[in-house]
């Protein structure tokens, strides 16, 4: 382009370039602009389905949560339990639990004494609200038990859509996957927005009034721990647990990503996570890591314990283990 | 100023000028965009459940074809190192289209990915000062960054040449030629960056793989040019700006090259993941 090229045949002036604008081909314009934007209003019609507070401006505005302050943080609490109490019909008691000093949760699973029942999978549903079309639907659920082959670690060559009439199933063992809150964690890792994040007592917590919905976490993660709000979460209100925390499990939005908390409006008080309480078998260790009398710290250091997918370096808080 | 902004006006008159197959072209594409916004309002509303998407397969077209028209808009840099580098006068007849195709392709990544989001509304989040912007920790924020940043390259390089063409005057060199240079560096960039996005994670056998960004860059190399030939067919017949057989065989021979690198290095691919059965490949045996 440092000349001006030869091959333009006929050098026209500007005059003719631009046909002069006369009263026809000005009508002949503004039929077409007045169609297209026609076309485009019409085509945009279905906006107009959004439900009333589903886009406020206090969203919009709102800052990231660890920017709050304390008395912003209050307001939006507040706001989001009046939200709650108006779409659902429930009045929450939502609160943002902070981590505990001197506390570093850490969960291992005795893969000798699970059965493959998915009763933590359920409980993990009626704890943390997730969407369901029936009770029994634990897609959203935070955990996958996964139907292993005997003499199979891989977790490719699993099913987790086994249905089987009972449990345990011959030549099969079952390894329950969800959140390891990872010591080096991919997810949080390549947030675009630094929605999703480590807490002090090691529990990666995502903000739900923050997250842009890129799904990168989702794709970043080896253990398929995370789970997208695809559509605005469907629950029944008789289903809706009210004991909330902020950056667990308040009713979501839609597109937003979520996962386990290690049920940190459970744990953060002292309680057990709602999968452990409910384990028939009793093969789920929950603790403090920074405690050497725990129990967890007695899983680790006395049984043969290992992590999943050690190579990809995620250093998991999560361990399994065998009795025997 | 008020000169420059009068071109632009002027280029906006002429958008709207054309004979009757320019119409119906137009208009045509006119009514893909229209359906494209209402399917998207229908998706703003009812949420990504629209897609079909799910959380097993939580990425899908909108990510494959942003990928795809980020190798397209590299691709443009095939145009420009002939022109600029080797100094083919030929080339810089037509240098200007590859620049073109890359703005309108960059558009159309950005409103992909846009499009892709679950949370549109809250777009302020990935840019400073408004948002927290995770740089450099996520490549995604890098991408965000190369790619704006090759959009406004090319528009100012685009837009430059052609208004020292409206005012027939010659374009000042060092007002265009360093963008130029610069321009060839970030089309590889953008495309090495939007292959770690992938690479980057470990987490997926598939795409943790160093030939990653050589393959998106041989394999764009080979279909750029190849759109960037039929685009000039097309122009050669339908109208009256001329475009010689030099500028195709170039870039014929650029595909040719591009493709034989392409596909050495889709053999060696396949030899890692055939030649011993692991279990990473195991859904493709």
């Amino acid at each position: 382009m440092n000349e001006i090229p030869a091959n333009q045949q006929s050098p026209r002036t500007l005059e003719q370039v631009y046909r002069p604008l006369n009263r026809r081909t000005f009508l002949k314009g503004g039929a077409a602009t007045v169609a297209g934007m026609a076309g485009l209003v019409a085509a945009l019609k279905p906006l107009l389905a959004l439900e009333k507070g589903d886009l406020t401006l206090d969203d919009l505005l709102q800052k990231h949560y660890r920017e709050l302050k304390p008395d912003e943080l209050q307001r939006i609490l507040k706001s989001l339990a009046d939200k709650c109490e108006q779409e659902r019909g429930v009045r929450p008691n939502l609160r943002d639990l902070k981590p505990l000093d001197g506390v570093e949760f850490g969960y291992a699973l005795n893969l000798t004494r699970c059965v493959g029942c998915r009763r933590c999978a359920h409980a993990c549903l009626k704890e943390n609200n997730q969407s369901r079309d029936r009770w029994d639907d634990i897609e959203m659920s935070y955990i996958r038990v996964l139907e292993m082959n005997k003499g199979a670690i891989n977790v490719e060559t699993s099913n987790h859509y086994y249905a089987p009439e009972t449990v345990p199933q011959k030549d099969k063992y079952y390894l329950p996957v969800q959140c390891h809150q990872c010591r080096q964690s991919p997810c949080t890792k390549v947030c675009p927005v630094q929605a999703t994040w480590q807490e002090k007592d090691g529990v990666v917590v995502v903000d739900y009034n923050w997250c842009i919905g890129c799904r990168y976490c989702m794709a970043a993660c080896p253990y398929d721990a995370r789970r997208f709000n695809y559509k605005k979460p469907t629950i029944e209100k008789a289903a809706i647990n009210p004991n909330q925390g902020y950056l667990s499990n308040r009713l979501r939005p839609k597109g937003v990503v979520e996962k386990c908390t290690f049920c940190l409006h459970r744990t953060r008080e002292g309680k057990y996570p709602a999968c452990l309480e409910v384990c028939p078998t009793g093969a789920r260790v929950f603790g403090n890591l920074l405690d050497p009398d725990s129990e967890i710290n007695y899983i680790l250091n006395n049984k043969r314990v290992y992590v999943l997918k050690e190579e990809v370096g995620t250093l998991p808080r999560f361990y399994y283990f065998f009795d025997k | 100023m008020r000169a420059y902004l009068t071109f632009i006006w002027r280029i906006w008159l002429l958008s709207w000028t054309g004979n009757r197959r320019y119409y119906a072209w137009m208009g045509l594409l006119t009514v893909v965009a229209v359906i494209g916004a209402n399917a998207w309002a229908h998706q703003f509303v009812e949420g990504l459940q629209t897609t079909g998407l799910t959380n097993q397969v939580s990425w899908g077209a909108y990510i494959a074809n942003f990928t795809f028209l980020v190798g397209v808009a590299a691709a443009a840099v095939m145009l420009v190192i002939p022109a600029y580098i080797y100094k083919k006068e030929h080339m810089h007849e037509v240098v200007l289209f590859g620049e073109l195709m890359a703005i309108a392709v960059i558009v159309m990544c950005l409103l992909f990915v846009t499009v892709d989001l679950g949370r549109p509304d809250r777009f302020l989040h990935m840019i400073p000062p408004f948002g927290v912007f995770n740089f450099p920790g996520s490549i995604l924020s890098w991408d965000v960054i190369v790619l704006n940043g090759y959009l406004l390259l090319n528009l100012h390089i685009a837009g430059y040449l052609l208004y020292c063409r409206y005012h027939q005057r010659k374009p000042t060199k060092r007002f265009y030629i360093p963008f130029v240079f610069l321009s060839i560096f970030w089309a590889v960039s953008i495309h090495t960056v939007t292959a770690f996005l992938y690479v980057g994670l470990a987490g997926r056998p598939f795409w943790h793989h160093p030939l990653v960004p050589a393959r998106f860059l041989a394999s764009a190399f080979v279909a750029g040019p190849g759109l960037m030939i039929l685009a000039f067919q097309i122009i050669r017949k339908a109208m009256r700006f001329h475009i010689g057989d030099a500028p195709i065989v170039t870039l014929r021979m650029i595909m040719t090259v591009a493709m034989l690198i392409n596909m050495f290095l889709l053999g060696s691919e396949l030899f890692t993941e055939f030649y011993y059965p692991t279990q990473h490949a195991a859904s493709a045996h």
